[in-house]
């Protein structure tokens, strides 16, 4: 639906973008200075290539070839800069209709509708100095929203928000996505924000788009996390029941199943966990009796030598993938190589804490 | 010591006040808008224009007011175009002491106007841009709303200044009572005056109150925009 393909520089900083985006949500991720809010820009419009094209559906943004640029303001591109950034001088409703105010654009949504949406009606007087970050972000998303965007750009809409505050903006995102059926693209440096909210990713690194996909496949060809310097992998299944002696959630992964510790989440929901190396212990056979309740049944597939003498088992479970790092020492001992047999075993605790849920409901 | 004051201190004032309010409603709009030409643009001749709004202040006034002169005489280059095209005369006039005031005065206005400008982050346009504004409603919406206390700051300032004119003035159209004997010149002439020491005296007071009272006043209307705002934009 979005198609870019440019070349251009930024003051001295030379970047090239080839990707294309359908709809859903898309993390560009990427280390800081790797040009991932430049290209954010050039999608806007806020930052003009030298050369190259742009199309979003049968709208022609760019071609350098027939010196067509459409301008920011007729791309009706809903961008949030980094913490958002409200006009200071308004109060949050008049932010939230700004562009209808001073356009001809009117929002598909009621006022009301959004602000609801967004838990917004107690602000509506309010300056956006007297808001808590989390409150101006809403803010934000809200007056992009109400623009009729065609697109979400969104640059690190997490940062500097604590956790539970990120569980509720992307929670907000994802209802936006879904609902209003707006494609959405958004930066971040945290393979744990791409984990959590992102069906799509663009790798980018000195201003290049180094690979993009679906975040399932990309994240296991991504190797090390700089943040963690650890690999991850997402595994995703379907919760199919609840053991309420326990407190138990029971997700089915490839027709195996894995025991997820918290409250009763509803039977069908999808969920996508974020499965570390350096948190997956191996182990032969599945006799071996730990207090892990979590076993999965895999198919070694790769072996991947490590320094320090660490090796790295990409592991099949099903048609998924996850990851183990372990000691070359523990490999000889279990007698681990390429086709063989084993059972990964993870810790219910550590892995609800990387459990992101995919539908909006 | 009597302060009241007699009907030629009142006309002095009267005269002044119109001078200096004059002086400011046609510079302050002058001043926004060269004011955003510097903040936001980088221009061939940026450093001419800049170093040109900043003469007045360091040029002796006199020299300011001689210049002026030399410009605005009936058979001056700007007197001769104003003459011809609008009828107006500001030589010796009471106009002539506004566009001096101006003149002298623009500087100081110009300058909190372009901090305020150059203060506004930039990302803040943008938003407006991709939200549909165009280039002037976006300046209209965003930039000079935010722009209001350097704004404020600046005409207070520079009527103070205009008030309080003397040099320019004084070079350019000459101490003509009830024509261009503004606060200044008024003060300067009652002291030439035998006995006049007193009727100065209650000038100067009503001088230094006003321009006490006008930078208050700026103080509290500027707080009262950045607390509504919360602050952090001026």
């Amino acid at each position: 639906m979005l198609e870019v393909s440019v070349r251009g520089s930024r003051g001295n900083f030379a970047y090239e973008y080839v990707f294309g985006v359908t709809e859903g949500i898309t993390a560009v991720w990427g280390k800081s200075g790797a040009g991932k809010t430049t290209l954010l820009k050039v999608i806007a419009g806020l930052e003009k290539p030298k050369t190259g094209s742009i199309r979003f559906g049968e709208q022609r943004w760019l071609d350098s070839g027939t010196r067509t640029f459409r301008d920011p303001r007729r791309r009706h591109c809903g961008y949030v800069p980094q913490s958002g950034i409200l006009f200071p001088h308004l109060t949050v409703k008049k932010n939230l209709t700004y562009s209808n105010r001073i356009s001809s654009r009117k929002a598909d949504v009621a006022l009301e509708t959004m602000t609801a949406l967004l838990d917004l009606d107690q602000l509506l007087d309010r300056y956006p100095d007297s808001l808590s970050g989390g409150e101006a972000r809403r803010v934000a998303l809200g007056r992009a929203m109400m623009s009729n965007p065609s697109v979400l750009l969104l640059d690190e809409p997490f940062s500097g928000l604590d956790d539970q505050r990120i569980v509720d903006i992307s929670k907000h995102i994802l209802t936006l996505n879904r609902k209003f059926s707006v494609p959405v693209l958004l930066v971040t440096h945290s393979l744990r924000e791409v984990a959590r909210i992102a069906d799509l990713m663009i790798v980018v690194s000195d201003g290049r788009v180094l690979d993009a996909g679906p975040v399932e496949d990309l994240l296991p060809r991504i190797g090390t996390d700089p943040e963690t310097g650890s690999s991850s992998v997402l595994i995703s299944g379907k919760i199919e029941g609840y053991d309420e002696v326990y407190g138990l959630n029971q997700l089915n992964v490839e027709g195996q199943t894995l025991l997820l510790p918290g409250g009763k989440l509803d039977t069908g929901v999808r969920l996508r966990i974020l499965i570390k190396a350096s948190e997956v212990l191996i182990a032969a056979d599945a006799k071996a009796k730990t207090s892990a309740r979590n076993h999965l049944n895999c198919t070694i597939q790769r072996v991947e030598e490590l320094p320090d003498n660490r090796v790295q088992l990409w592991l099949g479970v099903g048609t998924q993938q996850i990851v183990s790092e372990i000691t070359r020492f523990a490999l000889d001992e279990l007698g681990l190589s390429m086709g063989k047999q084993c059972v990964a075993i993870l810790k219910s605790v550590s892995l609800s804490n990387h459990v992101f849920q995919r539908d909006s409901a | 010591m009597s302060l009241v004051l007699s009907p030629e201190s009142w006309s002095i004032i009267a005269l002044s006040l119109r001078v200096a309010g004059l002086a400011i409603a046609f510079t302050v709009p002058v001043a926004v808008l060269v004011a955003y030409l510097l903040a936001t643009r980088r221009f061939w001749g940026w450093h001419l224009v800049n170093a040109i709004c900043h003469l007045p202040l360091v040029l002796p006034p006199v020299i300011t007011g001689y210049l002026l002169l030399q410009g605005f005489r009936a058979d001056g280059l700007f007197g001769s175009l104003l003459d011809n095209f609008f009828g107006i005369s500001v030589a010796f006039r009471w106009t002539g002491a506004a566009l001096a005031a101006s003149v002298m005065a623009f500087p100081l206005i110009m300058r909190p106007i372009r901090l305020a400008f150059e203060v506004q982050n930039p990302e803040v346009l943008e938003v407006a841009k991709t939200l549909g504004a165009s280039k002037l409603t976006g300046f209209l919406t965003i930039s000079l709303p935010l722009a209001i206390p350097g704004i404020l700051a600046g005409a207070v300032l520079g009527f103070a200044k205009a008030m309080g004119e003397f040099g320019a003035t004084i070079t350019f159209v000459s101490n003509i009572p009830g024509e261009t004997q503004t606060l200044a010149l008024g003060i300067y002439s009652l002291m030439q005056t035998p006995n006049g020491d007193r009727e100065a005296l209650t000038l100067i007071m009503f001088g230094v109150l006003t321009s006490f009272a006008a930078i208050i006043l700026s103080e509290i209307v500027v707080r009262g925009i950045s607390r509504r705002r919360g602050g952090g934009d001026a």
